[in-house]
């Protein structure tokens, strides 16, 4: 009996003490998924960057724009700065999505008195995947580089959506823009892109965006990038915009050509936004939903031609006389197109080029070290 | 070494050794009875005393290692920022207290409260059973995870268990024959309920206990004579009680399977091993370690079985008396150590029996120690998450307000404390207030503070608001840890037209 009540007693005890079990708080795995990491938050106030032509401020970006790596890019920027007498104050560069953030090449670029601005590619990844999460722990790792980087960052996912020439892009049957047809449009009509829509466009970068929130990486300007190719069958932009929310500037993407004729030595008027121009029917479409978004010409340049010089002139004219473009960024390379032609986008191409850029650069309100922007909220309400 | 006087006391008489055997060159000598004192020592009592003071010390550390800001509750109990909530207890007595000695200072005076409580637990299972149930005691009360979070928060729990616990040693003290002690416990059990109303579900089990020790040292009616305070003071405290919180808008307490759950987590070991203590001491009063005679005559079996029950009924009942404490959401488990109050001495008992006479079964015991330890250290550092730790947002804030800013926050009450130097409770508005969606568009605000994923419907329409609006931006987001669930702080801030 008294063995049978010790043994008794004894299981009681053990009973009760799986009583915890089922605790909250024994539950190992949950408890190492919530362990925060130890992290610096940035403190980076993005506000005088995004609007430099409001809060007291008046400036514009003069951005320049280099294929390779960012301390490549740094190096011909420091080169023109140098030769115009003008340091670009905005250093573009384009890097495979996914991969790591080169926080030390930011770094240099922001060090240098520029804010990097880097334009990352979907080369590999489909947008329903990116939706679905199946990369999130590549998109997590990339934001807590760009946080612990502590720079302000411009940062654009997959630039040129609306067009038909990349992996992440629209196909558009655009016979009438391309003369070709299925497969040889672009890469866009090819394989998974073909499932593209606008919607898992504007869906993906909703995605990104709000795994850069989690990680706490909010250092960054959200540059939505549209081309201004439009081919007749291509959804409203409209429809691949996220919302003002997600967005922060506009990054509009266009060379200026006319009529498709880049290789025309006549001056024009207004390249850009006249009737005709390469922004014209962007701008008025942008108009229709993002009305208060600043403009950035993400990317643009001029051909080798007689024209070019004017073509500077119209540019910079164009973001110091209309409030609502913040600079530009000039894509400063010679390059071999897809259909065979060189292009060359350089700056220097011929001496009025470089004479037109040198001028213009010049002027007080182009430029200027972006860590001098000193925004006044007090100004901005009163609307200055 | 064996002298020659204890060699030749240890040699048979008259017995002659064989010629071919030569003696030993010692003698073994006889045994005494027993090998050690049972009653206390002067030495013994300053080892056990050592040991109670490396299980403060322990409890302490295990205490200190909880950190995270101030909860609501903590700063609901400064004078200056209590809004509707309430205090569970007087609203000048321990108010006062964390007033002068602000939130960090009064969680120190909580530790040492409960600091206290271990001490006194040890004290009085000393007296009713002895140093090693004292010890055995002391450990399982210190090491319970409602020990540690009350230890560490800055609410009126810790001094009323104080009070509490210096009202039972008090009627315990009276087990060695003098009546002024029980008598002084009437007054400290009184003020126990006036600073925190949950004791007094407490006090019947303290009035108990006074009528038996009482019993044991005096006649049944003098015993009477001796709990006639504590029994007026229970219910007198009982209808104190009720005309205070009649007119008390209090907040609605978890549903019972909640509390009966949450308290069979927090308590079901500690319950375990006193409800086994309690049958090991109802069947045999003694180990047997000692031959009887060498200390007093132990209790009947009618006090042992009463003993058991009253030690361990506390925890049985904790869930009814939760669901008449409301309690500040999500905090309502720290209560519990009310419960362990009283449960840890006859755990204590439990633990030395497991053990067993002589040691003969350490790993029993050390196997409950660690369960113990580990599952209450565990329970503290989840329960110690269960509010946002706001010291990091307060950090990101301060750098971004202003004296003439208005701002609206999911939890403006904690940020205010934090930003006290920096702005004006009258600068925040809860997002709870009204329809601020409104003033959003506006842009009335010029922050804004909301947790996620913790959302309420309110604060849903405000964030898609605020993220379809495009006139607010996401300055930071500040990760925290609530239980195993991160999320995080969101700071808005008012991003003026960019574009005119």
């Amino acid at each position: 009996m008294s063995r049978r009540l010790t043994g008794a007693l004894c299981a009681l005890a053990m009973i009760f003490s799986l009583a915890a079990c089922g605790d909250p708080a024994l539950n190992k795995k949950e408890r190492q998924q919530a362990e925060l990491p130890d992290i610096t938050l940035p403190k980076v106030d993005l506000r005088p960057l995004l609007s430099p032509k409001v809060g007291g401020q008046d400036r514009e970006y003069l951005g320049v724009s280099y294929e390779g790596s960012p301390q490549e890019g740094l190096e011909k920027r420091n080169a023109l700065g140098e030769k115009s007498g003008k340091q670009p104050n905005l250093v573009k560069y384009f890097q495979e999505w996914g991969g790591d953030f080169d926080i030390k090449g930011a770094k240099a670029i922001h060090d240098a008195g520029a804010l990097p601005f880097v334009d990352t590619e979907p080369l590999q990844e489909d947008l329903d995947e990116i939706i679905a999460g199946k990369w999130d722990y590549m998109i997590r790792a990339y934001a807590g580089q760009v946080r612990d980087s502590g720079i302000p960052i411009a940062y654009s996912f997959g630039h040129e959506f609306n067009g038909w020439w990349y992996r992440w892009g629209y196909c558009s049957k655009s016979k009438g823009l391309t003369g070709k047809t299925g497969d040889a449009i672009g890469i866009a009509c090819r394989g998974d892109s073909l499932k593209n829509t606008p919607k898992q466009y504007a869906d993906a970068w909703k995605h990104v965006h709000d795994e850069f929130e989690k990680v706490g990486a909010t250092n960054v300007i959200w540059v939505w990038s549209p081309n201004a190719a439009k081919a007749p069958d291509q959804p409203a932009l409209k429809e691949f915009y996220p919302g003002d929310g997600y967005v922060d500037w506009i990054g509009v993407s266009g060379y200026m050509r006319f009529g498709g004729k880049q290789a025309d030595a006549t001056p024009i008027d207004d390249i850009l936004l006249g009737p005709g121009g390469t922004f014209h029917d962007l701008t008025k479409e942008l108009n229709g939903f993002a009305p208060t978004k600043p403009i950035l010409i993400a990317e643009t340049g001029s051909d080798a031609v007689k024209r070019k010089p004017a073509d500077i002139k119209t540019l910079f004219a164009t973001v110091l006389k209309n409030h609502n473009f913040i600079g530009f960024v000039w894509f400063d390379v010679k390059k071999t197109e897809d259909a065979g032609n060189t292009v060359n986008y350089l700056i220097n191409t011929s001496p009025a080029a470089t004479a037109a850029w040198n001028k213009y650069a010049a002027f007080q309100k182009m430029g200027g070290d972006p860590r001098d922007l000193r925004y006044d909220a007090k100004a901005a309400a009163n609307g200055n | 070494m064996a002298t020659e006087s204890t060699m030749t006391e240890a040699r048979p008489e008259g017995k002659k050794l064989r010629a071919n055997v030569k003696p030993a060159p010692y003698r073994i000598p006889q045994a005494p009875p027993m090998g050690w004192s049972p009653t206390g020592s002067k030495r013994r009592e300053w080892v056990s005393r050592g040991m109670v003071g490396t299980i403060m010390f322990l409890q302490a550390v295990l205490t200190l290692r909880l950190r995270n800001s101030p909860s609501v509750g903590e700063v609901h109990t400064l004078t200056d920022y209590r809004s509707t909530p309430f205090i569970q207890g007087n609203e000048s007595i321990y108010p006062t207290i964390v007033d002068a000695l602000g939130i960090t200072g009064a969680r120190f005076f909580s530790l040492l409260c409960m600091l206290a409580c271990t001490a006194m637990v040890y004290s009085w299972s000393r007296r009713l059973f002895n140093e090693r149930v004292g010890l055995a005691a002391a450990f399982a009360f210190a090491v319970i995870a409602p020990t540690l979070v009350v230890g560490a928060l800055a609410t009126v729990d810790a001094f009323g268990l104080a009070l509490l616990a210096l009202a039972t040693w008090l009627t315990i003290e009276s087990r060695q024959g003098p009546a002024w002690p029980v008598f002084l416990a009437a007054p400290v059990a009184a003020l126990a309920v006036v600073v925190n109303y949950s004791a007094l579900y407490y006090l019947p089990v303290v009035t108990l206990l006074a009528l038996l020790v009482s019993v044991r040292v005096v006649a049944p009616v003098m015993a009477a004579a001796r709990t006639a305070p504590l029994v007026l003071v229970t219910i007198g405290m009982a209808a104190f009680t009720a005309s205070v919180t009649s007119n008390q808008k209090m907040p609605e307490s978890e549903d019972i399977g909640t509390l009966a759950e949450g308290t069979f987590h927090w308590l079901g070991l500690i319950t375990g091993l006193a409800l086994a203590g309690a049958g090991f001491y109802v069947k045999r009063a003694r180990m047997g370690e000692v031959p009887r005679g060498y200390d007093e005559e132990p209790p009947g079996i009618g006090w042992r079985i009463m003993l058991g029950v009253i030690l361990c009924l506390p925890p049985i009942l904790a869930p009814v008396f939760l669901t008449l404490t409301p309690s500040v959401a999500p905090l309502w488990k720290p209560p519990l150590a009310y419960s362990a109050l009283f449960t840890a001495t006859m755990a204590g008992v439990g633990l030395v029996r497991i053990v067993g006479r002589h040691f003969r079964f350490p790993q029993w015991g050390i196997m409950a120690a660690v369960a113990l330890l580990s599952i209450g250290m565990a329970q503290s550092s989840y329960e110690y998450t269960l509010w946002p730790n706001a010291s990091r947002l307060a950090e990101v804030l301060a750098t971004q307000v202003q004296p003439t800013g208005k701002y609206l926050a999911s939890d403006p009450e904690t940020i205010n404390y934090y930003l006290k130097d920096k702005t004006k409770p009258t600068q925040w508005t809860p997002t709870s207030a009204g329809d601020p969606t409104k003033a959003l568009k506006k842009m009335t605000f010029d922050l804004v503070v909301l947790e996620r994923p913790f959302l309420s419907k309110a604060d849903e329409a405000l964030e898609a608001e605020l993220r379809d609006s495009g006139t607010y931006r996401i300055l930071n987001t500040v990760p925290f840890r609530l239980g195993w669930t991160r999320g995080t702080h969101e700071i808005w801030i008012a991003n003026d037209v960019p574009v005119k």
